[in-house]
């Protein structure tokens, strides 16, 4: 059985807030516990404190936040700059949208062989799949954009990415030391009963020669 | 601090896995649906993906951007056998599912969450792995904490123990479905209703 959640949605969203709330004169820090929720994807009523150092995020730009969790992303903004109403969310829904689908199809595609793996009769399978999506979607670059390499970065790094990536190459690793290592005392052991036949029809022939003379 | 916003969208995000084997069957399944269409990748009209992905990334989700007008207009005088031929090649393939507003009103109770379900996608990839796609946004509100409240609703809408959660005094209404529940019936409908994936062989094309 595959270890996905089927009964929860990931979350993606984009808000954009009146600049009343947030501007030059009224700072982010009066707003991050509302941010904090937002991301974490907490009710209104949530009222416990929260460890920041816990939290990914992305905080390039003074109007613009971006946090990252295992279920889901959310950008929030404040319309202190028109662009961020305006082409912002385009860019966030397009292009930002597209790089977090990807990240979640590696985590997923890397637990699917990871479950393959576990099953003996799939697992040359697995091992040429995971070949395969080594070749093909381990991608470290998908932009020369600096905002999207650096999402692609924290969301690959919230979704543990490498962690379950190099946790399956040191299972194979394993294993297919194991099997060498079985696959050689087989061959040792073929080559020993041969060496025995030999070692026998040696001495059953110097027997025969003995006394023949 | 009753924050207001300006302009919010949410996207839930539900990610299926169907087996690999049956990819095509499923392609030829949505393809059936009047109410799916293929989502094509144009240089000219995508020009803002195009220009941002490199082409790793171009080639293996965005189908290369090999489609143009001309190509298009050929590709749907196939028939759907064929489509599906065409579409399994490509690592990954995008359709739309088109909502057809229902009658407008707010049902039932004035109380709660007003939300309009703006867009409807599946993002399917040839290894079996696919994601349906929800657009959001909420409607007749302002507020901040609706914002909240409703993506801390929503992402359980489909859960099988949602009704552990009814007593939470947050109640979501579309105006987009007669109600949620007609929604939930069309995510099963078009995933499948995948709850499970036992035993899914994988094989990476």
């Amino acid at each position: 059985m595959l270890d996905i959640n089927t009964n929860r949605f990931l979350t993606y969203a984009y808000t954009c807030i009146d600049q009343l709330d947030w501007n030059e004169n009224k700072s982010f820090k009066n707003i991050e516990f509302e941010f904090f929720k937002y991301a974490n994807i907490f009710p209104s009523s949530y009222k416990s404190n929260f460890d920041k150092k816990h939290m990914e995020t992305l905080s390039k730009w003074r109007f613009i936040h971006t946090g990252f969790t295992k279920e889901g992303m959310a950008l929030l903004t404040s319309s202190i700059d028109v662009h961020n109403y305006t082409v912002l969310p385009h860019v966030y829904e397009n292009q930002h949208l597209y790089t977090y689908i990807l990240v979640q199809y590696q985590k997923l595609y890397l637990k699917k062989i990871e479950n393959e793996f576990k099953d003996k009769a799939t697992m040359e399978s697995a091992r040429e799949n995971f070949i395969k999506f080594t070749k093909k979607l381990w991608i470290q670059e998908i932009t020369n954009d600096d905002v999207g390499t650096n999402i692609y970065k924290k969301a690959r790094h919230v979704c543990e990415i490498e962690k379950i990536y190099n946790n399956i190459k040191n299972k194979f690793d394993i294993a297919y030391k194991e099997l060498n290592i079985e696959k050689e005392n087989k061959v040792n052991k073929i080559i020993l009963v041969i060496l025995g036949i030999s070692l026998l029809l040696n001495v059953v022939n110097f027997i025969a020669l003995l006394r023949l003379m | 601090m009753e924050l207001k916003t300006k302009y919010q969208y949410t996207y839930f995000i539900y990610p299926y896995i169907i087996n690999e084997n049956k990819y095509d069957k499923y392609i030829l399944k949505l393809l059936n649906r009047k109410d799916i269409k293929v989502r094509f990748f144009e240089k000219e009209k995508d020009l803002d993906i195009y220009s941002y992905f490199l082409p790793t990334i171009k080639e293996f989700m965005f189908q290369g951007f090999e489609f143009n007008k001309e190509k298009i207009n050929k590709f749907e005088e196939f028939n759907k056998e064929m489509q599906t031929m065409i579409l399994s090649k490509y690592p990954c393939t995008v359709f739309e599912y088109s909502i057809t507003t229902e009658l407008q009103g707010k049902a039932g109770e004035e109380e709660g969450i007003f939300f309009k379900i703006q867009k409807i996608e599946l993002i399917c990839f040839n290894t079996g792995i696919c994601f349906l796609v929800i657009k959001t946004n909420i409607e007749d509100s302002k507020e901040f904490i609706d914002v909240l409240n409703f993506n801390y609703k929503f992402r359980d809408i489909y859960s099988e123990f949602k009704e552990l959660k009814e007593y939470e005094n947050i109640r979501l209404q579309t105006t987009t479905f007669g109600d949620v529940k007609k929604l939930k019936d069309l995510i099963h409908e078009l995933t499948g209703n995948v709850r499970r994936c036992k035993n899914v062989r994988y094989k990476h094309k």
